[in-house]
């Protein structure tokens, strides 16, 4: 059994020993003290960029000339004469009250702003991640099942292309080639399932490219081991064996990777959004950025952890569920 | 040109067709409309077929009437404006004198930037059916640019904007404006019009105009091969040649613009506080090949600081190696291989351009080849807004350059008192010369234009010559990229991008 699984395992056996609620509640505990960690170390690094905030602030918000007075102005309004720790704690109490601030530039609840573009990633993310998994699944199946055999290394190619290319120049060659080249959708997306279809498409092939390598090392792996060659003694197929036997063994490993990759999709998401004009969270964070509009660059950053951790929380759960050894090794 | 540019070059260069052209104007641009605030966001709707304005500025230099009639000067500080009859805003009712001096209040009591143009003494008084009179107490030479710049003065149907507050929402639809195409919806992806029917011109050419913001330009440029939108905004002309060979984008290019990529250096520290260090690295800059080989042509050979059409301008830009290389000689910095040194010291300057001008990259890479040729050493350095930057010292500069009008709507004092004068909010270099100063001032209240003329062109004369200061790499041609049912568009000076005839091929 690889890393990934003892992993699993070591998280696992911590939620048996208080107790399957408690020990989730531990998690969701760990997960907040991540999540707020992470907002104190960009709090701290936000005012380490070059540029006045108001001044900024006053550009977004339509002020092309500021002057001294409104510059002074808008710093007042926005609490920018305060400590920066007095800052961050009137951020976090806001928050502990479920309010994530206002927007600095249209003034609107940050909450109220990130729901609205909140389904619009939730759907692309989700729909690439599932996209992804069920790639990947395929051709390491495939690959294991042919292997050393042209399927085999026909996804080989893919797999070491997939590895190599960064994500965004992956996405934007397949939107000039599938989607220009081929007219196959529209380069300015509107947030619905249609559009969504191949943005996500190409999200999961380019993300499926390491999951896939992860998936039939652990596969091959377990073809070799002595249960599967017992099982081949008893007469049973290789199919059999790699169905039955080798992918519940190699699974763990590869759903440890899904779950530490919803980070990676989130954290990644302002540069895919960009480049297929996707009108999410993503592409509100960039012009977030630009306009040094803090809370909800801050309300970002705790979404984006608390999903990771979220993530990473679910996937230990599941584990539980679909591997009854893991549930006796951990107990 | 950048990997990026390349593979995107490559990869346009191969893909595919156009779809075909519908009855609405399908645009973008890199650019969102906030919201309906007639005072911060007001501006946009002169852009795209909303509002109007009482004059129009003219790529020749001239102000035209527009939803005036005529602007008549009777002396240095009485105007009379007649306005055209028979106008209504596109919610039926009258664009008559009472609207339109109602607008003009609105926009003096919020809007700063009118405010910093018109003098508080200023009075617009209703003098006939539809004359107004303008007593503007003291001189305001530029008044007939100040109508026709879109920050300013927009004519808008004042009775709704105050019913919606600061609702303005309530003002998609309402129908506030004088022009082609009412806007009917707008949020954070698009902005929808559809036409006027009773629009004063005629019939609008087209049913409508939906607008897309789209900041990322690779983005827009492949809406545009898609067959998406017909006319993407803001293209990096650069990619001339990618764009030519590529199906269905077409580069249009239109009339000068009144800016180009100005260069400012900083007089107060460093290499530039020597007059012939600044003048040498002028003269080094191959204008010619600027504008006709880094930008294919798309731009055009800078010859002055201002559109070499404008009556004032002078053509006073020379490329001249020998010289450039004569004033450092003369100055003491001694060649030293590829390099000047004097006292130890090489001669080097810091060059700073900023990300959201592409086109400033291949410009600044050019510029350090000519500063080598003089034995100048030089690097570059992107910062997120030149002005931030050179106005408090984030970074150490010599040369900022940055995308500027030198006379936005044919006026020059805005600029002249932001950029060159001793105490503007934008004289990134620290420069003061007091000649210059004087002519600023006075050049402020002289309505003579003759004697304008002159003050202008001694101006010009010494930021250039005399006592270098600023100057132009290149002037913009206006610019857009089109699909081929839109190859005869001409994009517009003023930034009216769309009018009431603009239409694709017959």
């Amino acid at each position: 059994m690889g890393h990934g699984s003892e992993q699993v395992i070591s998280r696992i056996k911590q939620l048996r020993r208080g107790g399957l609620f408690a020990a989730a509640f531990s998690r969701i505990a760990q997960a907040l003290i991540t999540a707020f960690a992470a907002t104190v170390i960009v709090w701290a690094l936000l005012p380490l960029t070059p540029g006045d905030v108001a001044t900024r602030v006053l550009l977004a918000r339509g002020v092309d000339h500021p002057t001294a007075a409104e510059i002074a102005a808008t710093r007042e309004e926005l609490g920018l004469n305060n400590p920066l720790h007095i800052q961050f704690f009137d951020w976090v109490g806001q928050v502990l009250q479920g309010d994530l601030g206002q927007s600095f530039t249209s003034r609107a609840p940050v909450t109220r702003e990130i729901m609205e573009r909140l389904p619009a990633t939730v759907m692309l993310l989700g729909m690439a991640l599932v996209f992804s998994a069920v790639l990947s699944l395929l051709f390491a199946l495939i690959a294991a099942g042919y292997r050393d055999r042209w399927p085999d290394r026909l996804i080989q190619i893919y797999t070491q292309i997939g590895a190599a290319l960064p994500t965004f120049v992956f996405a934007l060659l397949a939107l000039t080639f599938v989607v220009v080249g081929f007219q196959m959708g529209q380069v300015l997306a509107d947030a619905t399932w249609k559009a969504a279809l191949i943005p996500a498409f190409i999200i999961g092939l380019d993300r499926a490219a390491s999951w896939t390598q992860l998936l039939r090392a652990g596969l091959l792996d377990a073809m070799a081991s002595g249960y599967a060659n017992v099982s081949r003694a008893r007469g049973a197929s290789e199919r059999r064996i790699l169905i039955r036997h080798a992918l519940p063994n190699a699974f763990l490993p590869f759903l440890t990777a899904i779950g530490i990759s919803v980070g990676a999709l989130i954290g990644g998401a302002p540069l895919i959004e960009a480049i297929f004009t996707w009108p999410g969270l993503g592409a509100f964070l960039l012009e977030a950025l630009s306009a040094r509009n803090y809370p909800v660059i801050q309300a970002y950053v705790l979404i984006a952890a608390l999903s990771y951790v979220s993530a990473a929380l679910l996937i230990d759960l599941i584990a539980i569920l679909i591997d009854p050894r893991l549930r006796q090794q951990a107990s | 040109m950048n990997v990026k540019s390349l593979a995107l070059g490559s990869a346009l260069a191969l893909a595919a067709v156009p779809a075909a052209a519908d009855d609405i104007i399908d645009m973008a641009t890199s650019f969102q409309i906030r919201s309906m605030d007639p005072v911060k966001q007001g501006f946009w709707m002169q852009e795209f077929g909303q509002g109007e304005l009482l004059m129009k500025f003219q790529p020749d230099g001239n102000i035209t009437p527009w939803l005036a009639e005529s602007l008549e000067r009777k002396d240095e500080t009485t105007w009379v404006i007649t306005i055209r009859d028979g106008i209504t805003f596109q919610n039926g009712k009258a664009m008559d004198v009472p609207a339109v001096l109602a607008a003009i209040e609105y926009h003096r009591e919020r809007n700063g930037g009118t405010r910093s143009v018109l003098p508080a003494e200023a009075e617009f008084t209703q003098t006939g059916d539809r004359e107004i009179t303008v007593t503007t107490g003291v001189p305001v030479p530029e008044l007939p640019n100040i109508l026709a710049h879109e920050n300013r003065l927009m004519i808008i149907d004042v009775e709704p904007v105050l019913a919606a507050g600061e609702n303005f929402e309530a003002l998609e639809g309402a129908g506030i404006h004088t022009g082609p195409y009412k806007l009917v919806s707008l949020d954070d992806q698009r902005m929808v019009a559809e036409r006027y029917d009773d629009y004063w011109q005629g019939k609008p050419a087209m049913a409508g105009v939906e607008l897309r913001f789209v900041s990322d330009v690779n983005a827009r440029i492949l809406a545009v091969q898609n067959g998406e939108v017909d006319i993407a905004l803001y293209p990096p002309v650069a990619a001339a040649p990618v764009f030519k060979a590529t199906p269905n984008l077409n580069l249009a290019l239109g009339p000068l613009s009144t800016g180009g990529f100005v260069g400012f250096m900083d007089v107060t520290n460093g290499t530039f506080e020597e007059k012939a260090v600044r003048r040498a690295v002028m003269l080094a800059m191959n204008y010619e090949e600027i504008a006709n080989t880094v930008f294919h042509g798309a731009k055009a050979p800078a010859t002055g600081l201002y559109n070499p059409n404008f009556p004032y301008a002078l053509k006073n830009y020379r490329y001249d190696v020998e010289e450039a290389n004569a004033l450092l000689d003369a100055a003491g910095w001694v060649r030293d291989g590829d390099r000047r040194k004097r006292d130890g010291e090489t001669l080097s300057i810091t060059i700073m351009i900023y990300p959201q001008q592409p086109d400033l990259v291949p410009l600044s890479n050019a510029m350090q080849s000519y500063l080598a040729e003089i034995g100048v050493a030089s690097k570059v350095v992107s910062v997120d807004s030149v002005r931030e930057a050179a106005m408090n010292d984030l970074v150490e500069w010599d040369l900022a350059l940055s995308a500027t009008g030198t006379a936005t709507v044919g006026s020059v004092s805005g600029f002249l008192n932001r950029y060159v004068s001793c105490d503007g909010d934008r004289n990134y270099g620290g420069y003061c010369n007091d000649r210059v100063q004087h002519l600023i001032t006075a050049l402020d209240v002289t309505v003579d234009e003759e004697r304008r003329y002159d003050m202008l062109r001694e101006i010009q004369t010494i930021v250039a010559e005399d006592d270098p200061y600023i100057f132009n790499l290149t002037i913009l041609k206006e610019r857009a990229l089109v699909s081929d049912a839109w190859s005869d568009y001409v994009p517009a000076v003023a930034w009216n991008h769309i009018k009431w005839d603009t239409a694709p091929n017959k």
